[in-house]
């Protein structure tokens, strides 16, 4: 049986959603361990790793609106303001 | 991106190192009743709305959208900026207008309010719609 478009991007999602949680988890210990002992240097480090998670963040955001949008769900959000 | 509304406690708080805009964890609640500037500080001062369709209502450390913050210095201004934050329903979500984003780690004061975005009137999402938050710059401190 033919794979659809609209399973790929499912399992896709899938994929991502997991990376995803797992980056978001390795980011919550980072800043718990920075909390605990604070070290300014360190910081720098803590940023290169929100940076991986919004990276990751903004590919699970893309492939979520596309499922949804392939469900026939509606992909809301503020309207900007400039 | 929408307009960010910071609390009037927002700037004494910063003073007083209430945040960590680096460090802190946030998360997004949903609420389909105006935050008010003089009094909305603090996650209890939130009606948000109810547990459903893949939204938890935020407790102390749990619920909520789980969202960053990121700060950013360029001469005397610093930049507080958040990635983007999509979450996808499985079922009914609110009725919701505001976005308010809570600092989740302070104890004291406990789980402060740093600020909202308005959807500009109520949104109610169905199975599989999505709702962005979207990243962007949200406010600054001079």
């Amino acid at each position: 049986m033919a794979t659809s478009t609209a399973d790929l991007l499912r399992a896709r999602l899938k994929e991502v959603a997991a990376d995803k949680d797992k980056q978001e988890a390795s980011l919550e210990k980072a800043k718990e361990a920075f909390r605990a002992a604070p070290d300014e240097s360190k910081r720098g480090k803590l940023n290169e790793i929100k940076a991986a998670t919004a990276k990751i963040c903004d590919e699970y955001a893309d492939l979520a609106r596309a499922v949804s949008a392939m469900s026939g769900g509606t992909n809301h959000a503020p309207a900007p303001t400039g | 991106m929408a307009t960010f509304t910071e609390p009037d406690k927002l700037s004494e708080n910063v003073g007083l190192k209430v945040h960590d805009f680096t460090a802190d964890t946030v998360r997004w609640v949903l609420s389909n009743t105006a935050p008010v500037l003089a009094s909305t500080f603090l996650l209890s001062d939130i009606t948000q709305i109810a547990t459903s369709g893949g939204y938890t209502q935020m407790t102390d450390g749990a619920g909520g959208l789980l969202g960053d913050t990121t700060l950013a210095r360029s001469g005397q201004v610093s930049t507080v900026s958040g990635t983007q934050v999509v979450l996808t329903a499985t079922g009914v979500v609110g009725p919701f207008r505001y976005l308010v984003l809570v600092d989740d780690t302070p104890t004291s004061p406990l789980n402060p309010v740093v600020g909202w975005l308005d959807h500009g009137s109520a949104v109610t999402m169905a199975n599989t719609d999505t709702y962005t938050i979207p990243a962007g710059a949200y406010f600054t401190i001079n």
